[in-house]
């Protein structure tokens, strides 16, 4: 479409009388959505109507003034806009329309805020459907919740003044019904808004009984504020309904906490599911009605809004998870601090026992949780834009995926304050079956993250299948694309089982199902059945958790193997092995599970092909090392920050892959179990292969998502503080472990003559704590304050860097074409992306 | 000689010198506490070989990427790409085909040394472990004996049958090197022959709950002699406890009440048993009791059934399988007999 009408319109029909295809189509609601729309199918771009046009509010799509300087006197309509206009169109017809501003001379307004309702009018919303639709669901219903925090007052006296003329000038256009002039009397807040409503509903034949008589305030808009007070509400409800039926069961404690707490926890995620609207277009489908896509900012609403409700924009949920990831990472990391202080000096300091093994289970599943809500972020935001996707496949499955997240980490923090949970993250029972109520909140909120990464990887995968841009055979994905398809494979046939375990404790101890329980009861003997099996559960568990690792790394080592050739200007060596090394290590990682249980005490024999098994992984991993040096090899390399991150990255997963060699290992194992060799070889796993190349990647991609520039003097030292302090730490680990501290102890005996190594993990972590907050301090000041960025910085061939920054809502105008290979750096005259549209339609 | 060839050598120089180095450094840190046992020698011979090799990978990426950084960064302004080179699939099968190769190596040393450490011995001595929350008692069948001391004669092989009576524990004493769950409902073996005499402890190494921390036993390795002498008297001691309160205090220490009720007044887990005879308790239910015999014997069977006010339902339920009549009789008695 070449052309827009922006909000400068005010419904002078003469446009519609000279267009020769009635391209021009009247928004709706009629009064809310002021302006005309031009459908782009439809448009011949004749351009007949910019010279009739008595606001002068048709532009060439190119030309639509970010910055149109008002000449002073002419209106501008738009949704959330307090005022009427009043007037006649060019047929004689009396207008008067909410919504509306006259501007003053000089004042300056962003015309192209208007283009994507435009736009979307015709692409995701109604279009000409809308003419006959029950329009309030596409439009209306946005609007009357829009108008929430302007219960206008100025309008209600607007009404007044303007009643009479109402009275006798609307004609065809609008009714005024009986009730506008019957409230006027008083003018009470409420009486007026319901005026407003039943005047606008006057409008639109089909909406009167759909519009509501209440409106609720701004922050109940807000997708999260509903979201929480829907599993305040859902947790109450089913607490409730559980009391009930124990009371009129006649049980003698039908007050008792866990059942109630497991089915409110259950209703309060459902609660929360249908509060914050993640659940509302599938209700209305199955109700029958329609529920169009509709893309862009919600109009009259802060920019900051869409991230706090359901939006269905792949970048927009991407950037959801990856703000919502770093918070949790900061609640994790705060209990780490605690009880990193703890262990300074033996003995307990100023948390007790419980207390201690609260925060290490927390800290343990909590850091785990935003681990997986981190690569959800980087896979959403980036593998869209990398293969020429407008979106996911299911954006309603995407926004769904993301936000039951946030009822499974208030779950998980909740626990907290209901007894917490002395089992680990791991959660074994008998330990399990005897732990605090806070075990069930966890169980539970480990199972909502974990339908998050079901559904999530889901989505994925049938996206990298289907919506690839023409010419991108499966090895010229960029190489990221590779790394997070195995992530999604792991995550799509492997999470059920950590659900699946977890459920069968939860109902162990609310049902009293013994699966795991060795001691089952006298009666339960008597009728035959066997005694339960507390190892079964470590087979299910880790059948999930050991490919969970790979969950977690396998995107980070696919940040590193994507960022190292742009920074080192020269082609990712061997890009097919590295490709076939993430599967293979997605693989193997369904064959190494029993690696954590080589103590645990199942079948001897087993011991040994599933060490063999672990060993092997030490063979796609080091394709990986080994390929990331034939890339840096005979490179110009540069080190800005992301670069930095990346190297980071790859001496800190060294130290974590050389530890695991000892620990997978079955003789030297038996002495590494469950020490703090292992505590130290996951957290350099977990930082090399995520957090480092997440920090790079936060780096990296940030201009692109945001339009301005970080400090690279703050992200470099958030890098120096950070990698020398993680070194100190994971060796400081190994080397306590080696000395015998063993794993999740919260004091330890003086005589290991270790408290010097624990002064200096303390102080390592807490400089890491610091240097992500100098991290969190850039990215949220160089979000406002920040240099404008270029659109392609660091001068990438990646078809993301080769659109405008910030990128548009629909980021790719036209679909593009892969030419080349990804990473050809350094062949003159290479490109692998063609963004010329007509070379597609060839 | 090229640049390019220059350069590799010079890179693979350094590795050797690093390795080198690393591996000495390594060798010469002392990171192990003292070895005592058979089975520890091999692996400790293990990890030695482990830390060799961890040497030499770390310094092969180390030095090349180090070398690339410093060789290979870009001067300021320098906007021209690096060298144009794909990949090289001859050096890929190496660096795949190599490893794979150290992977059989070490794995058949893995499954060597693992039959090493879990090799039985003609002449073995069973010694029961029972962890319970949060204590450890040994049984030596042979003997007859029961014990909250691990008592092992040097150089004899021990085959440890572990257990738990509620989760799951680890037996672990870091100079024996190895360790073994134990789980409720099963048996696990472990084999240890201890070789040094010492003083050393037991250390729970599997999270189980609140008091994992504190979860010890002492743990001697004497001379086969002293062994002897140690079994004759505790044989003679145990013979010799006539009384109901000396047989308690045994049940006291040996079937683990002692992980939670202290004689001292000092709250650990359960309340002290210290004057509880006779006290009056508030329980969690608002009611209160008197502490009697009909008191004690229903909370040793039935745990759950009265709890005294603040304290939580840890203790556990099966004692009513582990303890005779006899024995809560006895305990009983002790607990009469715990007074100030």
């Amino acid at each position: 479409m070449t052309y827009i009408i922006t909000s400068l319109c005010l419904r002078d029909s003469s446009c519609v009388e000279v267009c020769p295809v009635e391209c021009i189509i009247p928004g709706k609601p009629m009064k809310e959505w002021p302006w005309y729309y031009i459908d782009p199918e439809t448009c011949i771009d004749c351009g007949a109507c910019i010279p009739e046009c008595p606001y002068e509010a048709i532009f060439e799509e190119e030309a639509v003034p970010a910055q149109y300087d008002a000449k002073g006197g002419e209106y501008i309509a738009r949704i959330g806009l307090q005022g009427h206009y009043e007037g006649q169109n060019n047929q004689g017809d009396s207008v008067i329309l909410d919504c509306t501003k006259q501007l003053e001379a000089g004042e300056n307004i962003d015309l192209t805020e208007d283009i994507q309702p435009n736009y979307t009018y015709f692409t995701e919303g109604v279009g000409y459907g809308a003419l006959d639709m029950q329009d309030e669901e596409v439009m209306a219903s946005p609007v009357v919740e829009d108008e929430i925090d302007q219960v206008p007052e100025a309008a209600a006296v607007d009404v007044v003044e303007e009643s009479d003329d109402q009275e006798a000038e609307v004609s065809d256009v609008e009714e005024v019904p009986e009730a506008s002039t019957a409230g006027l009397e008083d003018l009470e807040a409420e009486d007026v808004v319901t005026i407003e409503q039943s005047h606008g509903g006057g409008v639109r034949e089909s909406a009167n009984e759909a519009v509501p008589t209440w409106q609720p305030p701004f922050f109940l808009t807000i997708g999260l504020v509903r979201g929480l007070l829907g599993q305040l509400f859902g947790t109450l409800f089913g607490m409730g309904l559980v009391w009930a039926i124990r009371f009129f069961m006649g049980l003698d404690e039908f007050w008792a906490a866990e059942p109630a707490w497991v089915v409110g926890a259950v209703t309060g995620t459902l609660g929360f599911m249908i509060g914050v609207g993640a659940l509302t277009d599938w209700g209305k489908w199955m109700i029958g009605m329609q529920a169009p896509m509709v893309h862009g900012p919600p109009s009259g609403k802060p920019s900051w809004f869409r991230y706090f409700s359901v939006d269905y924009n792949h970048k927009v949920i991407g950037i959801q998870y990856t703000v919502t990831g770093i918070l949790v990472m900061l609640v994790g990391g705060s209990l780490a601090m605690v009880f990193r202080l703890e262990l300074v000096a033996t003995g307990m300091q100023f948390i007790s026992y419980g207390t201690y093994n609260s925060f290490i289970s927390a800290h343990g599943i909590i850091m785990i949780v935003s681990i997986l809500i981190g690569v959800g972020g980087m896979i959403n935001y980036l593998v869209p834009l990398m293969i020429g996707a407008s979106d996911m496949a299911f954006p309603r499955l995407n926004a769904f995926g993301y936000w039951i997240n946030v009822p499974g980490v208030i779950l998980l923090i909740t626990a907290l304050f209901v007894g917490g949970w002395d089992t680990g993250w791991t959660g074994y029972p008998p330990l399990s079956a005897r732990a605090p109520i806070g075990v069930q909140l966890f169980f539970l909120g480990v199972y909502m993250i974990g339908l998050s990464s079901i559904v999530g990887s889901l989505n994925l995968l049938v996206t990298v299948a289907r919506l690839r841009a023409p010419g991108m055979s499966l090895f010229r994905m960029p190489i990221f694309v590779w790394a997070s398809i195995s992530t999604a494979i792991l995550q799509l046939t492997a999470t059920q089982f950590i659900g699946l375990a977890f459920l069968m404790v939860v109902t162990e101890r609310v049902l009293g199902m013994g699966f795991f329980d060795p001691f089952i009861s006298e009666a339960a003997k008597a009728v035959g059945a066997p005694p339960g099996d507390p190892v079964l559960f470590q087979h299910l568990f880790w059948f999930y958790s050991h490919p969970a690792v790979y969950v977690f790394i396998l995107p980070g080592l696919g940040i590193i193997s994507e960022l190292l050739p742009v920074f080192c200007r020269k082609p990712l060596f061997g890009y097919r092995w590295i490709a076939i090394s993430s599967m293979s290590i997605a693989l193997l990682g369904f064959l190494v599970w029993a690696h954590h249980m080589f103590v645990s005490g199942m079948n001897e024999f087993l011991r040994i092909p599933f060490m063999v098994a672990t060993l092997l992984v030490a063979v796609p991993t080091g394709v990986k090392f080994f390929s990331w040096l034939g890339t840096m090899w005979q490179g110009k390399l540069t080190f800005p920050t992301p670069m930095l991150f990346v190297l980071g990255a790859i001496s800190v997963f060294l130290i974590g892959g050389l530890t695991g060699l000892p620990a997978g290992t079955v003789a030297t194992d038996l002495f590494l179990h469950d020490t703090y060799w292992v505590v130290g070889h996951f957290h350099a796993t977990m930082f090399g292969g995520f957090v480092f190349p997440f920090f790079a990647a936060l780096y990296y991609w940030y201009p692109k998502a945001t339009g301005r520039k970080y400090s690279e003097k703050l992200g470099k030292l958030h890098f120096w503080l950070m990698t020398p302090s993680f070194w100190v730490q994971s060796i400081g680990q190994a080397a306590v472990g080696l000395k015998g501290m063993r794993r999740r102890i919260a004091d330890y005996d003086p005589a290991l003559g270790i408290e010097n190594y624990h002064f200096w993990i303390t102080v390592a972590g807490i400089l890491i704590a610091i240097s992500v907050l100098v991290c969190i301090y850039n990215l949220w000041y160089s979000a406002r304050k920040g240099e404008t960025a270029q659109d392609n910085p660091w001068r990438s061939r990646s078809p993301e860097f080769q659109i405008p920054s910030p990128i548009p809502e629909h980021s790719y105008p036209n679909p593009f074409e892969i030419v080349g290979e990804p990473y050809d750096y350094g062949l003159p005259g290479s490109v692998y992306v063609s963004m010329e549209s007509d070379k597609v339609l060839e | 000689m090229g640049v390019d060839v220059r350069h590799f050598v010079v890179a693979t120089i350094i590795v050797v010198l690093v390795t080198v180095a690393g591996a000495v450094l390594l060798d010469s840190a002392d990171l192990l506490p003292p070895l005592a046992s058979a089975q520890g020698v091999t692996i400790d011979w293990l990890f030695g070989i482990h830390l060799k090799l961890i040497a030499f990978l770390f310094a092969l990426v180390i030095v090349f990427m180090l070398f690339s950084i410093i060789v290979f960064r870009s001067k300021p302004g320098d906007l021209s790409a690096g060298k144009h080179i794909h990949g090289n699939t001859r050096l890929e099968i190496t660096w795949t085909v190599i490893p794979l190769i150290i992977v059989a190596v070490m794995g058949y040393i893995g499954v060597v040394t693992l039959r090493d450490v879990t090799a039985s011995a003609p002449d073995e001595m069973v010694v029961e472990v029972t962890s319970a929350q949060w204590s450890w008692r040994f049984d030596y069948p042979e003997q007859g004996l029961t014990s909250t001391e691990l008592l092992l004669p040097v150089n004899q092989p021990i085959r440890f049958e572990i257990t738990s009576t509620d989760v799951i524990h680890n037996f672990w004493v870091p100079e024996f090197r190895v360790k073994q769950d134990a789980v409720p409902g099963a048996v696990n073996l472990l084999r240890v022959t201890p070789t040094v005499v010492g003083k050393y402890k037991v250390r729970c190494a599997e999270l189980c709950g609140l008091r994992h921390s504190q979860m010890l036993a002492d743990v001697r390795v004497v001379e086969r002699s002293e062994f002897d002498n140690w079994v004759g008297a505790e044989t003679a001691r145990l013979a010799a406890l006539d009384t109901p309160e000396a047989r308690g205090e045994q049940l006291y220490e040996t079937q683990g009440c002692i992980g939670c009720h202290s004689l001292d007044g000092t709250v650990v887990v359960g309340p002290s048993w210290l004057n509880l005879f006779g006290s009056q308790e508030k329980l969690d239910d608002g009611t209160s009791v008197i502490v009697n015999e009909d008191y004690i014997r229903h909370s040793i069977l039935y745990p759950g059934d009265q709890i005294v006010k603040g304290f939580q339902n840890l203790m556990p339920a099966n004692f009513g399988e582990i303890l005779s009549e006899i024995d809560i009789k006895d305990l009983t008695a002790f607990i009469k007999s715990v007074k100030d």
